[in-house]
């Protein structure tokens, strides 16, 4: 599984450039080019839909700009408060149009949390999965999208979804344990 | 069962030009524009109401002054308040800037005539809208060293911390700005310039070694901001000027006759011990072809008039013209606003000129029109495999060239640099003592002979004002002062500056009926006003002698100096003691 991590130097260079977009948005611009394809892909895998993706994006970086004079340095990457910012615009997008939200799956990694859960793989279970997942909570739903079908380290999915990266750790593997009991019934 | 959820197996995801053509950050900050615009219009009528109520205060204020008894800090800071943060006192004299050139994608190091340097990086420069800048930027700098540069140059001095307002002394200061095409520009995020600041402090102990900070002016913000400590080394002695009347002048040029001496001496040694022990020559790495970049060949016949007529001699020579017709030359990345028009063009001649390793430069030419270009010799396939190999081959025989060299050379450089030292400072410790002997009696040689050349090194994160300086403290002495001229007339409501003669700072005030004034009852000081007319109306330090010891109040008669202001060097006449 790839590990995806950010070094303390980055973020310190990195929160240099939000310091001089906080005097001037125009110096936004190299914060926008990193993140734009990630938050784009991000978004995407939530909507499936390219120009609806497009919107929710633009929607992210005008919230992020509007109030990135409230943000300060806290430790951790720039981009976990644009990914925090995205999964708000994406859950608003879903309240407003009353339609489920999607969620995308590779095959490999699908297989990557079947393994996981330690079961035989069977067209059988795969069916079972698919509704377990369906059955999941948002919040829990997100842990394991994060973990599992984007490949992120735990270190990564705590940073998103604004928890530390122990309870990311237990908070994934009781889903984990849930989930099992569910498709041993 | 209802569904929750659209679950989408292998999803088919957006290529990178997809993800691409959506991007627009103009339009971004067009919608922030607008945003923001909205988001104000429905505050006209609070910000109206605000803004009465503030008139309403002003006034109030106003009045409450008007009735109090003459308030100095009120007033000196509504005085600066009303002004811009940086004032220089006296139009069209300020320390002037430097101007250099700098090609964006290359950057450079630039030395200034006080020895101090500046290392730009590549791609530092972006405009307001956060575009990275081309082409060339102008860079402007300036340095300020001593009261005279502070006071001129209208930079405050005051530092406020835990609400202690110290001043500031400094050990050389810097303004750095760039323009492009007369517009000004900003400093890309994460980059900086190096700066390697030469100046001169007093070093009275040579084992306390100085320490100073470094601090960004904040304009907008009226303040300092402490950025870093300030890297600082002494380099060198600074021998004072002694002129040839002066009952020291023998000591001072013998003194300096057998430095000089010993310098060419050590100068000397060093370039005999350079050719005892010749620096290996690091090989060079061959070029692969990039594939991005334009390429094209030259004629064989064409290259070898070209050969003839550039200064290519030798081994790389005889390379150049035996592999003439496996070579590729690939237009560099280097070239700005390039044309390959250029290269379908018949061309009347070329000139070719080597740079550097495998980079040249050819301008083809057809009458008046040149047009010059920086060209790399790159290789391909199978030549450029061997010639790696051969490289790799080269590069293991240097890097043990090189070990056996660096064991060689070190202990001979270390025991030279440990003679000359030893040599330096007996010949300094011999003249000391001559001075010392020779009972002159004379403060300000004394003084000098503890200032030091030294080099502050720091990195500038942005362009803006720049200072080595440590916060002195507030004196504990003052008085309450009162200025008036020659014929009795009471000088106020100009700025004053007051100078102590061992700190390297400025004190800006503001001249009012009751002026607190601190200052050193050890040492020399001086104090000035610029008047309403650009004189210099001046206290010497005679005056500040002269008050009685306790005194609380103090009316100072100043001499104004007739004397021409538009001249710096007359300036520091005038304000030299």
């Amino acid at each position: 599984m790839s590990k995806k991590s950010v070094s303390v130097e980055h973020m310190q260079q990195e929160w240099l450039e939000v310091q001089a977009a906080q005097s001037n948005p125009a110096r936004f611009r190299p914060l926008y080019n990193r993140y734009y394809d990630p938050i784009f892909r991000f978004i995407f895998r939530r909507t499936n839909e390219e120009e609806l993706t497009a919107d929710i994006c633009s929607q992210v970086f005008l919230k992020a700009l509007q109030r990135l004079s409230s943000y300060s340095f806290k430790g951790v990457p720039f981009s976990a408060w644009l990914y925090r910012i995205a999964s708000n615009e994406i859950a608003q997008h879903y309240r407003a149009s009353q339609k489920n939200r999607v969620v995308s799956i590779e095959e490999s990694s699908f297989s990557d949390m079947i393994d996981e859960l330690d079961e035989p793989v069977t067209e059988g279970l795969r069916q079972q999965l698919l509704q377990t997942l369906d059955q999941l909570r948002e919040g829990d739903l997100q842990l394991i999208e994060l973990r599992f079908f984007e490949q992120r380290s735990f270190k990564e999915v705590a940073e998103i979804a604004g928890i530390t990266e122990n309870n990311a750790k237990v908070r994934t593997y009781r889903i984990l344990e849930r989930m099992k009991k569910k498709l041993s019934n | 069962m209802k569904k929750n959820y659209k679950i989408v197996i292998n999803p088919q995801m957006p290529s990178e030009e997809q993800v691409a053509r959506h991007m627009d950050f103009d339009a971004l900050l067009e919608q922030l524009d607008t945003s923001q615009s909205e988001s104000k219009k429905g505050r006209i009528r609070p910000l109206y109401y605000y803004a009465s109520a503030a008139a309403a205060a002003v006034v109030l204020l106003v009045v409450f002054l008007v009735s109090q008894p003459e308030n100095h800090s009120l007033q000196s800071a509504q005085y600066f308040a009303e002004r811009p943060y940086v004032l220089p006192p006296i139009q069209d004299i300020e320390p002037v800037f430097s101007k250099y050139k700098v090609a964006v994608n290359q950057g450079g190091v630039y030395e200034y005539e006080s020895g101090s340097r500046l290392v730009v990086p590549a791609a530092a420069f972006m405009d307001d809208r956060g575009k990275l800048i081309e082409g060339e930027v102008e860079i402007h700098y300036r340095e300020m060293h001593d009261y005279v540069d502070f006071f001129l140059s209208g930079i405050p001095m005051v530092y406020d911390s835990a609400n202690v307002r110290y001043t500031l002394e400094s050990a050389g200061m810097i303004e750095i700005y760039a323009e492009k095409n007369g517009k000004r520009v900003n400093m890309a995020p994460g980059k900086h310039i190096d700066v390697s600041l030469v100046s001169q402090i007093d070093v009275p102990n040579i084992n306390v070694p100085p320490s100073y900070n470094i601090y960004q002016l904040d304009t907008a913000a009226r303040a300092w901001v402490y950025q870093d400590i300030d890297q600082l080394n002494i380099i060198d002695d600074v021998l004072p000027q002694v002129d040839e009347a002066h009952p020291a002048y023998s000591v001072f040029d013998s003194y300096k006759q057998e430095i000089a001496q010993l310098e060419a001496q050590r100068k000397l040694e060093n370039e005999a011990l350079n050719s005892r022990f010749p620096q290996p020559l690091i090989p060079v790495r061959p070029q692969k072809a990039t594939n991005t970049q334009p390429t094209f060949s030259i004629d064989p016949e064409d290259f070898s008039i070209l050969l003839d007529e550039a200064s290519i001699v030798g081994k790389e020579r005889q390379l150049l013209s035996t592999q003439i017709d496996n070579v590729i030359w690939e237009v560099s990345p280097k070239n700005v606003d390039f044309d390959t028009r250029s290269l379908q063009v018949e061309w009347e001649g070329a000139r070719l000129k080597k740079l550097q390793a495998w980079e040249y430069e050819i301008t083809y030419f057809s009458g008046d029109t040149e047009v010059p270009m920086i060209i790399n010799r790159v290789l391909t396939g199978d030549l450029f495999s061997q010639a790696m190999a051969q490289y790799e081959e080269e590069m293991k025989q240097y890097q043990l060239a090189l070990s056996e060299y660096e064991a060689a050379v070190k202990q001979e450089r270390l025991s030279l640099a440990e003679k000359y030292q030893s040599q330096k400072a007996a010949l300094k410790e011999a003249f000391l003592a001559e001075v010392a002997a020779a009972n002159l009696n004379d403060d300000d040689l004394a003084q000098s002979l503890s200032k030091r050349k030294i080099r502050n090194q720091f990195r500038a994160t942005g362009f803006g004002i720049w200072n080595c300086d440590r916060p002195v403290a507030p004196l504990e002495q003052t008085v309450k002062a009162k200025f008036v001229d020659p014929n009795g007339q009471l000088l106020r409501d100009v700025p004053g500056y007051l100078v102590d003669k061992t700190r390297n700072t400025v004190v800006r005030f503001l001249a009012t009926r009751n002026t607190p004034i601190a200052y050193n009852t050890l040492s020399d000081n001086m104090l000035w006003l610029v008047t309403e007319d650009q004189k210099i109306a001046l206290v010497r330090p005679d005056q500040f002698k002269a008050i009685p010891e306790g005194a609380s109040k103090h009316i100072f008669e100043l001499e104004v100096l007739e004397a021409n202001t538009k001249e710096e060097q007359e300036i520091r006449r005038m304000l030299k003691f």
